[in-house]
Parts: C-alpha cells; sequence; structure tokens
C-alpha cells in the first residue's frame, strides 16, 4: 500500500537556501516539483489546478524558508505547503460544478479493460465527492505511505483528527462505490 | 484490518500510482522566472507558527462580516478611513492615539501614486521602494505580496538581501473586474476569509466614500495584516497592510493615513455626449 516519500532535498541545500541562496533554492525546487505536483494533482485530480498549486507552494517555500526551524523537516513542511495550496486552489474552484457523465461502453472493448476502465472511473468519480482536507488525507497515506501521525504531524492538526479524517474519507468512498454498484450508472458529480 | 478493508486500500493505491508523477516544465520554469520578485521573509519579524489557513468555518465568517458590513451600511461607520472624515469618535482613532513611531519606517512626505493598471490613485512615503502591478487579478486570485497583478509599497528595510534587515512593512493593492453578483461579503470571504481565515473582530469602514470591510489578523502567512475589501465601479479591491503584530498600534495608524489618500477613478459617465 502507497510508498514512502523520500526525502530527497539535501539539508546542505536547503540551509543555503535560507540564508538566501537562489541558486540553492532553484536546485531544490527542480529535485522537488515532480513530487509536489503528484501530490497536488491527486489532491486536485486536474493538471492546471495542481501546476498552480505547486508554483503556488515552491514561491511559498522560497519565501517562508527562514522560518523553517529545522531543515531536516524540509520536505514534511513543503508537503503541508502543497495542500495548503491545494486547499486555496479547490475552494476557488468550489461554485464549479462538473457535470461528468459515464458513457455506455463499447461493446468490441475487451470486457476486462472495460471493467478496469469504469473501476478507476467510478473511484475517480468517488473521490471527487470528498473534501480537500479528506482527499488530502487519503493521498497522504495510500500513495506517500504515511502513517496517521505523520499525516497529523505533515498537516499540523491533531492525530485524532487525522484519524476521524481518513476514517470518513474512506468510508465515504465505500458508501459512493456501493451506491454506484447497485444502481450501475454514476450521475452527476461536483468538484471541490 | 479485515481481509475486506486491505483490498479496498490495495484498489486505492493502485487507483492513486496510475496518476501522472512529472510536472510540466513550465512549473519549474515559473518559479525560475518569479524567484528573483519573490522577497524572503526575515526570522526576525516572523515568528513559526503554522498558518491556519481554511481550517474555518466559512460560513460563521460570512455571518460575522456580513452582520459587520450590514451594520456599517444601516448606522455610522465605525471607522471612515477615506473620503469625509466622520464627525463621531471611531475605534481607529483610539488606536492611532497609543500609537508609537517605529524605527527604521520612514513615513513623512505622502507622495502620489495612481496605477496604471488598477487606476487608483493613493499617497505612500517617498522613501518606500514602489513596484507596479503589470495586470489585474484574475477573480479571486490570491493577491500575493509577489504577484504581478498587485502594486506592491514597501519600506527601504524591506527589500531581500538587504544585510542590515529592518522592520516589514509594506502595501499591497490591486483589483479584479466583477460581475453584479459580487457582493461586497462574497468578495471579502472567497478573498480574505479564504486566505487567512476568519477575523476575530471584521469592521465595517469607508474607503473613499464606498463602504468597505477592514479585517484583522495578527498572524496570517507569519505577517500581521489590516486586509481591506471593497467594490466599486464593477471592480472589487484589496487593500492589504502587512506589518509585524508587535507594531500592531502603529501600523493601524499609518494605513489610516495611507487610506484616507486613496481614491478610486472616476467612473466613465453613463449618458454619451452629444455630439
Amino acid at each position: 500500500m502507497g510508498r514512502r516519500a523520500e526525502a530527497t532535498v539535501h539539508v546542505e541545500l536547503v540551509e543555503r537556501a535560507m540564508r538566501g541562496d537562489r541558486d540553492a533554492f532553484t536546485s531544490i525546487a527542480a529535485s522537488s516539483a515532480d513530487r509536489c505536483y503528484a501530490l497536488a494533482y491527486r489532491i486536485l485530480r486536474d493538471p492546471h489546478r495542481a501546476q498552480d498549486a505547486t508554483q503556488q507552494a515552491l514561491l511559498g517555500a522560497w519565501r517562508d524558508l527562514p522560518t523553517l526551524r529545522d531543515p531536516d523537516r524540509f520536505d514534511a513542511w513543503l508537503h503541508r505547503l502543497v495542500v495548503h495550496a491545494c486547499y486555496v486552489e479547490a475552494r476557488a474552484e468550489r461554485r464549479w460544478v462538473a457535470r461528468v457523465r459515464v458513457l455506455p461502453i463499447e461493446r468490441d472493448i475487451d470486457p476486462d479493460v472495460a471493467r478496469s476502465v469504469a473501476a478507476r472511473d467510478e473511484l475517480e468519480s468517488a473521490f471527487r465527492q470528498l473534501s480537500p482536507e479528506h482527499r488530502a488525507v487519503v493521498v497522504l497515506h495510500h500513495h506517500l505511505g504515511y502513517s496517521l501521525a505523520e499525516i497529523a504531524d505533515s498537516l499540523g492538526i491533531p492525530a485524532g483528527t487525522a484519524r476521524s479524517r481518513l476514517h470518513h474519507a474512506v468510508h465515504r468512498l465505500r458508501l459512493v462505490l456501493n451506491a454506484t454498484d447497485r444502481q450501475g450508472v454514476p450521475s452527476e458529480e461536483r468538484m471541490a | 484490518m479485515n481481509r475486506y478493508d486491505e483490498l479496498f486500500d490495495i484498489r486505492i493505491a493502485d487507483w492513486l500510482e496510475g496518476d501522472p508523477e512529472l510536472a510540466p516544465a513550465q512549473v519549474l520554469e515559473t518559479v525560475r522566472a518569479a524567484l528573483p520578485s519573490v522577497p524572503q521573509r526575515r526570522v526576525a519579524r516572523a515568528p513559526w507558527r503554522v498558518p491556519m489557513v481554511l481550517r474555518v468555518g466559512f460560513a460563521t465568517a460570512a455571518i460575522v462580516i456580513g452582520v459587520a458590513i450590514g451594520a456599517g451600511l444601516v448606522g455610522q461607520p465605525s471607522g471612515n478611513v477615506g473620503g469625509s472624515p466622520s464627525p463621531s469618535p471611531s475605534p481607529s482613532a483610539t488606536i492611532s492615539a497609543t500609537a508609537t513611531p517605529r524605527a527604521g519606517i520612514p513615513t513623512s512626505g505622502l507622495v502620489t501614486f495612481t496605477s496604471e493598471v488598477h487606476g487608483y490613485t493613493i499617497g505612500y512615503p517617498g522613501e518606500w521602494d514602489v513596484r507596479p502591478a503589470t495586470r489585474k487579478l484574475d477573480g479571486t486570485e490570491t493577491p500575493w505580496d509577489y504577484s504581478p497583478a498587485i502594486d506592491h509599497f514597501s519600506t527601504p528595510t524591506d527589500r531581500f538581501g538587504d544585510p542590515a534587515g529592518g522592520p516589514l512593512g509594506a502595501l499591497i493593492v490591486g483589483s479584479a473586474v466583477v460581475g453584479p453578483e459580487v457582493t461586497l461579503e462574497s468578495w471579502t470571504v472567497d478573498t480574505a476569509v479564504l486566505v487567512c481565515g476568519p477575523p476575530t473582530a471584521p469592521e465595517a469602514v469607508e474607503v473613499d466614500g464606498e463602504p468597505a470591510s477592514l479585517l484583522t489578523y495578527s498572524i496570517c502567512n507569519h505577517a500581521f495584516h489590516q486586509w481591506v475589501t471593497v467594490l466599486h465601479g464593477g471592480s472589487a479591491y484589496h487593500i492589504i497592510w502587512l506589518g509585524e503584530s508587535g507594531a500592531r498600534a502603529f501600523d493601524r495608524a499609518l494605513f489610516e493615513d495611507i487610506l484616507a489618500t486613496f481614491s478610486f477613478p472616476p467612473e466613465p459617465s453613463a449618458t454619451p455626449t452629444p455630439s
């Protein structure tokens, strides 16, 4: 389940960037951009929003880097900035309602492929119904492999809150997927 | 965890695994290009604190702000920070009386600045640095202090790379074209409250005769914020002061002095001139 996020940023680079070294921060950004984008995309489910969130998080990191107390914790700190940038992006689009209709599967498609695509679509649809806060804990836990304590630490929330959010999110996903299975066809969904 | 739970967790993880891993090249290009214009905060003025961004009750905030704005519109404004002076005492006058000067913040001799992008005119201390906007804000886009969509005024000591450091003081002004459905309350909640959370005591004020909302945050994104939102002529404005929590009284007085000079661009005449 998931995978551990590797600390790819060298502490020496972080310390240089904290002292205002732009080249050092550019190196940090180069080695972190993919990881930040991957996290943002999984939360926001939109490439453009994910791109904006990644940029905001990286520039925010540069701006606030001197306030980072422990350079060893740069990666967790950056993840927090990305998640918060995702919250802002998601809220900004909350009035936009996507109306997605799952089209009937063509008869000549391999049934296994069709089932796989349909399963992914169902998960996508169910996941989009979660709030950004709930999406974040699901991604941190199931994709990055964070423990509940690490999620709490990374997001700056109590461990109990992290636990309840994850529990609620997974419970909600199951409910939606079960309902979809019963109905056969998912209908409309709501973004963020 | 039972077998069903395990299978469901694996299903989620596998699904997430299929998402993109690589950032578009524009991400890094944009960050590299913007970096020189983004000043770093200094530790001395930025006590560590986790921003409480968005972990707030937006509905509650909207109610509180709505009440404050409504009170300002129906009754006497609590603080007239622009336009004609108010004859009644206001909270801002009390705060001003207790203000003490801050070393390193020159405030004498306001000079006039007219924004080519946003159209307004404002006075600012002539010694300060100015970085004019190159475009308008896009809807509820956040007016970050490094955004090209805001006019940025900062104290000389607030520049990045200043070895002597100095107190933080910066003024941010930006605007976006908005539709008739946007109200002062919705604009405030969708921008300031979204970024900084609900304020403890939103105030109904006036800016150049327009009803406005003034939100004060002891700390938001590592800085003291006084955030004014106001609508005029089909545009919605942000006028934001960034300072230090410890200099709250001084910052409030200075912010009011600057706001009192703010004037909106004249609205185009509704009736065409006969030829």
